[in-house]
C-alpha cells in the first residue's frame, strides 16, 4: 500500500471556489483551497455514502448533497446535521507546483 | 378528503348549497370552518389556483439555496438558480413519491437528491439518475413545476397550470411603493412559524379588520386603528383625542411623504379581480416612524437609500393569504397556510437592512416585541373563533362598518368559487 507524501495532481487543478476530488487507490479525498491555503479532508459524508465534491461549497463548508450535513473544508469538523462524525483530515502541501498528500501508513 | 362523492356534481352542488347560505354583511355560516368538502374544494380552487405570497428573497441569497414548505397537502421547494431566478417544484418524487427536499431550508449540491432511492435531477428538475437503477427507468422524466413571480423581493408561488395573468398589473401597481424599501437588500433578522388553531379564513378575516385592536395593546402604541378619511361623527367619545391626534398625524405623513418622493395613496383592488390587493401608507401614532413599543425605528440602519426614518406604515394584503408591513427601518411579512381545516400556519418574517447588525444597529427584541405579542393575541383570537362557531347556538351575526375588509374577503372568496366550479 502507498504510504507518505503522494503526488495527487497540479496546483492550478484546484481554485478557490469549488473543492475538488481526487481518487486514490488508497482513499477519496477532497481538497479545497481556502485563502490561497491547501486542505485536503475525505471525500465521503461520514453520515450516509455520498460523495461531497457533488455538494456546494459556502465560505469554509462543504455541503453534503444527500442531507444537508456540512463540514469545515480546513479541519473536516461537523458543522451541520444530521452528520456527528468529523471528516478525516490529510496532511497536504504544494511542491513545485504539484499537491501531495501524506497518506498515513497503512492507508 | 372526503368530497361528497356520488361524483363531482353532487361537490358542485354542495359547495353551491353552502354559498347560498352565506348573508352579505354578516359572518360566515359554521360550515364555511368545519366542512371537509369545502376545505378540500378550497385546496383546489383558491390554494391551487391562484398567487400565493410564501417567501421573500433573502431567504434564498445563493445560488443553490432551498426553502421547502407545504400549501395544505402540496409540498413545494423554492429554488435558486446559478442565474439568480428563482424557480418551484413540486417536492416529491417521480419514482416512487418521497418527499426529496425533507428540511425547512438548506442548500442542494449540483443536483437535487431523493435520498430514498437517489433519483436525482438537475436544477431545471429533469431525472438525470436514477440511483444505482441507471437512468433508463426516469427517461422524460422531470419535477413537477409550479409557476414564481417576485414583487421587488416577495416571492410568490400559483400552483395552476395556467396562473391568473393580473399578477403583472399588481407588481405594476405595487413596485412603486416598495421600491424605496429595497427588500432585495434585506436579510432575515427573524423568522417565526405559529400555528393558529382555527380554519384559515378565520385568521384571514381577523387579519383584515381593526375593530379587536383594543386587544392589540402593544400594536396601538404606534398604530391608528383608522384608515382613510374618517367621519367624526361615527367615533365614540373616547375616540375623538385619538382622532384628532390622527387627522394631525395623517397631513403631515402625507406632507412628508410627498417632500420624499415615497407613494402613498390607497390603492384598493379587492373586487372582479382574481389578484386582488390593498396598499396604502399609513400614518403611525407617538413617534411615526415604526411598529415598535416606543414607535420610534429599531433599526438605526435604514432600508434601501431611505434617510428620513418617518415614513408611517406601508401596509399590503393579498388575498388569499398575505399581510405586509414596509417601514423605514424594517419590514413584516405575513404568510398564512392551511394545514388542514382547522389549523394554519402563520409564518412571520421581520428583515432589516442587510447591513445591519444585530447589537449595534437593531436590538432584536425591540425589532420583534410588537408582532410576538400581537401575533399570539391573534392566534387566541382565531383558536376562540373556531370553537366558538362550532357552537349549536352560532348564528352569523353582523358585520361592523369597520370590517368592511372581512366583507371584500368574503365576496372575493365567494366569486373565486364560483368562478372555479363555473357556478
Amino acid at each position: 500500500m502507498t504510504s507518505g507524501w503522494c503526488r495527487v495532481g497540479a496546483s492550478d487543478e484546484v481554485d478557490d471556489r469549488q473543492p475538488r476530488r481526487f481518487r486514490l487507490e488508497a482513499a477519496d479525498v477532497l481538497i479545497a483551497r481556502v485563502e490561497g491555503v491547501l486542505h485536503a479532508v475525505d471525500n465521503i459524508c461520514t453520515h450516509a455514502f455520498a460523495c461531497l465534491h457533488e455538494g456546494r461549497r459556502r465560505g469554509v463548508r462543504i455541503i453534503c448533497p444527500l442531507h444537508g450535513a456540512s463540514f469545515d473544508l480546513r479541519t473536516g469538523a461537523v458543522l451541520g446535521q444530521p452528520a456527528t462524525e468529523p471528516l478525516k483530515c490529510y496532511a497536504v502541501r504544494e511542491v513545485d507546483g504539484s499537491i501531495e498528500i501524506l497518506l498515513p501508513p497503512g492507508a | 378528503m372526503t368530497l361528497r362523492s356520488n361524483g363531482a356534481g353532487s361537490t358542485r352542488d354542495h359547495i353551491a348549497s353552502l354559498l347560498r347560505q352565506r348573508t352579505r354583511g354578516r359572518a360566515l355560516p359554521a360550515a364555511f370552518f368545519r366542512d371537509d368538502a369545502l376545505f378540500a374544494a378550497e385546496l383546489d380552487l383558491i390554494f391551487s389556483r391562484h398567487w400565493l405570497f410564501v417567501a421573500v428573497e433573502p431567504e434564498l441569497p445563493e445560488a443553490g439555496d432551498y426553502v421547502a414548505l407545504s400549501i395544505g397537502t402540496a409540498p413545494i421547494v423554492l429554488l435558486r438558480q446559478d442565474d439568480g431566478s428563482i424557480s418551484a417544484f413540486h417536492n416529491t418524487c417521480r419514482h416512487r413519491g418521497s418527499l426529496i427536499l425533507q428540511q425547512p431550508r438548506g442548500v442542494i449540491g449540483q443536483q437535487i437528491v431523493c435520498p430514498y432511492h437517489r433519483w436525482a435531477y438537475d436544477t431545471n428538475g429533469r431525472v438525470v439518475s436514477c440511483g444505482t437503477g441507471g437512468t433508463e427507468l426516469g427517461a422524460g422524466l422531470r419535477l413537477e413545476p409550479a409557476h414564481v413571480r417576485t414583487l421587488a423581493g416577495l416571492v410568490f408561488v400559483c400552483l395552476a397550470e395556467e396562473p391568473p395573468a393580473d399578477f403583472g398589473d399588481m407588481a405594476a401597481a405595487m413596485s412603486p411603493y416598495l421600491a424605496p424599501h429595497d427588500l432585495v437588500h434585506t436579510k432575515i433578522a427573524k423568522q417565526v412559524d405559529l400555528i393558529e388553531h382555527g380554519n384559515w379564513k378565520l385568521t384571514i378575516e381577523n387579519n383584515r379588520e381593526c375593530f379587536h385592536c383594543a386587544g392589540h395593546p402593544e400594536l396601538l402604541r404606534s398604530l391608528f386603528h383608522f384608515t382613510g378619511e374618517v367621519s367624526e361623527s361615527s367615533l365614540a367619545p373616547e375616540e375623538r383625542a385619538i382622532h384628532t391626534r390622527y387627522k394631525g398625524a395623517r397631513d403631515a405623513h402625507i406632507a412628508r411623504c410627498n417632500e420624499v418622493g415615497v407613494p402613498w395613496e390607497r390603492i384598493e383592488r379587492l373586487s372582479d379581480r382574481t389578484t386582488a390587493f390593498v396598499a396604502e401608507r399609513l400614518p403611525l401614532d407617538g413617534q411615526g416612524e415604526s411598529l415598535t413599543m416606543d414607535s420610534r425605528a429599531a433599526s438605526r440602519r435604514l432600508l434601501g437609500t431611505l434617510r428620513e426614518p418617518k415614513l408611517g406604515s406601508l401596509h399590503l394584503h393579498t388575498q388569499p393569504n398575505s399581510w405586509h408591513h414596509f417601514l423605514s427601518d424594517h419590514a413584516v411579512t405575513f404568510s398564512a397556510l392551511p394545514i388542514d381545516r382547522e389549523r394554519t400556519l402563520v409564518r412571520t418574517t421581520w428583515l432589516v437592512h442587510q447591513d445591519a447588525v444585530e447589537g449595534e444597529d437593531y436590538d432584536l427584541e425591540n425589532l420583534t416585541r410588537v408582532w410576538a405579542a400581537t401575533n399570539a393575541q391573534d392566534a387566541a383570537f382565531v383558536e376562540g373563533t373556531q370553537r366558538g362557531v362550532l357552537s349549536p347556538a352560532y348564528a352569523p351575526g353582523p358585520l361592523a362598518d369597520t370590517e368592511f375588509l372581512v366583507e371584500l374577503f368574503h365576496t372575493w372568496y365567494e366569486q373565486r368559487l364560483v368562478a372555479g366550479l363555473d357556478l
